[in-house]
């Protein structure tokens, strides 16, 4: 499913060069569910970044879904994004003055089929909020607004969804609702890879891969 | 990104963030108020001008003969009661068929204060003896009856014509067709009314020339004055652009005709309606010119201003763009995306700015005694600005938020 191969990330050049990710290689199978845990500046966002398409290695190689992304433009990485990566973030990042609905039909804004129509309100039911569809996200609490972002990010049938600390802004009681969700939808076979320090959160997944300086220090089979 | 989606998309930003949008685009509201306002003033002069000239002139695309030059009229003040006796109706015709660019030729004798009495109803009215031509050439509309005819004319008849005031005045039951009139003590039929003008109407005093009656030219010569000079002619242009130099052609014939020599005074005085309305708007056209200038600069201005708030805004909407290029939209996507809503906003301005400057025009003539008038084109121009501005203004600030990598849109802390 995903296959990093020596994979180098450096930020600037001269004496501001920074080295976020040192030559790491690793690979994640389809339906597996993995964290990538490490201290902060240990380079987990800029390891999500690549693996999600909105930033390319400096070196290496990063095998998405048996395709290289090596020489892929930036249309096509964006389509790509559309295709086959849901996102989850931190914040939410749900579009302001945009409702719940809106919200989770954004993505087929720039898919080349338009949405099948009731296919956004099931989506919002999957995730229990049918009720808040013409709700704005300032309207929603935390819980509501992430459960809206995973509506969002599953909306294209994704093969990879990707997590930035999905449980970082919400209560113990909200974060475990969606982590249960995600359990629910690995256990459909989905892919899941979630960045975070939490390591409550990190031991839910089936394994881990933790990084420091840039590097994978430990990869385990977790404790699941 | 579909154009529906992209339309739907920002519409839905403008729409749900109203008062930042208003703010954006104060600038570009205020720079087509003032082009517009400014526009409709100069146009309300010309036009109110023009009526005014319309109702007292009858046509403004003519130049008038006037009997009466400077000399004479110097004369009148000294001396008293002075007429001049040199323009005549052989004038009317000379200059019919010597002088180019004229398409006809009127020539009226007029006695204001002429004693009338009819209906058992006596006073006094404006007496015009006038050739057929006269009325159809000022455009005078018939109410009832008939004009004064060439039949009338060449058989010197004892026919009048009466102007909507006289013929309220003396037949206020409005059956004055067929009925007799006394004319400066001569019997005359009635034999059509004239209806009152819609700008007399409004115009009063000044335009008003309702208390007026028509008879015959050869009429009013030979039976009631026995003179062979008319007071005025009235030469309508083929075309008004050439209005000069058949005004400087005119002049030469009749002063060769009246024999004037070189140095002495004119014995008429020609009067030119689109010169003097001309030169009425020519007054206030410099500060007006320096107005829409003004008003340009503020467009000018508004589509900086709405840049700069563009260019904040992408700053301000980095996460926006980072998700929405998360979600799979291109760099031509948030390029488009920014760049509609700039127009977007542009545009709407431009069309408040048009809608305040058409309520302007009608609420500012209720408080201040002005006319405005706003030609659509000029409205349609102003709007058309706006959404050159927007154009402009949102290129940049689209740009700017399209370049800008997704991985660090993202990673910007709200």
């Amino acid at each position: 499913m995903i296959e990093m191969k020596n994979v180098t990330k450096v930020f600037g050049s001269g004496e501001k060069r920074v080295v976020a990710i040192d030559n790491v290689s690793c690979s994640i199978d389809a339906g597996e569910s993995v964290a990538v845990v490490g201290p902060s500046g240990s380079g987990k966002t800029t390891i999500l970044q690549i693996l999600g398409c909105l930033d390319k290695p400096t070196e290496g190689q990063y095998v998405l879904d048996g395709a290289s992304t090596e020489r892929l433009n930036d249309d096509q990485l964006s389509l790509l994004r559309n295709a086959k990566i849901g996102f989850v973030f931190q914040g939410f990042n749900l579009l302001p003055r945009t409702t719940a609905l809106e919200n989770v039909q954004a993505p087929f804004l720039y898919a080349k089929n338009p949405i099948a129509s009731g296919r956004a309100e099931a989506m919002l039911d999957r995730v229990g909020l049918a009720h808040r569809r013409d709700h704005f996200p300032n309207e929603l609490s935390g819980g509501e607004q992430q459960r809206v972002g995973i509506a969002r990010a599953l909306i294209r049938d994704p093969q990879l969804l990707l997590a930035d600390e999905p449980t970082g802004n919400l209560d113990a009681a909200s974060g475990g609702e969606v982590l249960d969700l995600f359990k629910e939808l690995n256990a459909q076979g989905l892919t899941i890879i979630v960045v975070t320090h939490d390591k409550n959160v990190a031991a839910r997944a089936q394994r881990s891969i933790e990084l420091s300086d840039g590097r994978i220090v430990n990869a385990n089979g977790g404790n699941s | 990104m579909r154009w529906s989606d992209t339309w739907n998309v920002t519409t839905r930003t403008v729409r749900r963030a109203p008062i930042r949008s208003l703010l954006m685009g104060s600038g570009l509201i205020l720079g087509v108020l003032v082009v517009s306002i400014t526009t409709a003033s100069g146009e309300g002069v010309r036009r109110e001008m023009a009526s005014m000239w319309k109702s007292m002139a009858g046509s403004i695309d003519a130049i008038f003969v006037q009997a009466g030059g400077p000399a004479q009229r110097g004369g009148q003040m000294a001396h008293g009661e002075t007429v001049t006796t040199t323009l005549t109706i052989e004038d009317a015709l000379a200059i019919g068929q010597q002088v180019p660019n004229v398409s006809a030729v009127a020539a009226a004798l007029m006695s204001p204060g002429t004693p009338i009495e009819a209906n058992g109803r006596s006073g006094t009215a404006f007496l015009l003896g006038v050739t057929p031509s006269w009325a159809s050439l000022r455009g005078d509309p018939i109410a009832a009856g008939r004009d004064i005819r060439e039949a009338d004319n060449a058989a010197m008849e004892r026919v009048v014509v009466l102007g909507s005031d006289a013929a309220s005045e003396y037949f206020p039951d409005g059956n004055a067709v067929g009925q007799q009139v006394r004319v400066a003590g001569a019997t005359f039929e009635v034999v059509g009314v004239h209806a009152s003008l819609v700008e007399e109407e409004s115009g009063g005093g000044m335009g008003s020339m309702g208390g007026y009656i028509h008879i015959p030219l050869q009429t009013a010569l030979r039976r009631v004055y026995n003179q062979d000079y008319v007071s005025t002619l009235m030469v309508q242009l083929e075309n008004t652009k050439e209005e000069e130099t058949t005004a400087v052609a005119l002049s030469e014939l009749l002063r060769q005709r009246h024999a004037i020599q070189e140095g002495e005074y004119d014995d008429f005085q020609l009067t030119r309606p689109r010169a003097a309305i001309a030169q009425a708007t020519s007054i206030n056209a410099g500060i007006r010119r320096m107005i829409i200038w003004i008003g340009v600069v503020a467009l000018v201005i508004g589509g900086i201003v709405v840049a700069n708030l563009m260019f904040a805004a992408t700053s301000d909407r980095q996460t926006e763009i980072g998700t929405r290029r998360a979600l799979g939209a291109t760099k031509g996507d948030v390029l488009q995306q920014f760049w509609v809503e700039t127009v977007l906003v542009a545009c709407t301005a431009g069309l408040l700015g048009v809608a305040l400057s058409y309520l302007a025009v009608i609420v500012v003539p209720m408080v201040w005694d002005t006319t405005l008038y706003l030609p659509w084109w000029v409205a349609f121009g102003a709007f058309a600005a706006t959404a050159l501005v927007g154009l402009i203004a949102g290129l940049f600030p689209a740009r700017r938020a399209a370049a800008m990598p997704p991985a660090v849109a993202l990673s910007v802390d709200e």
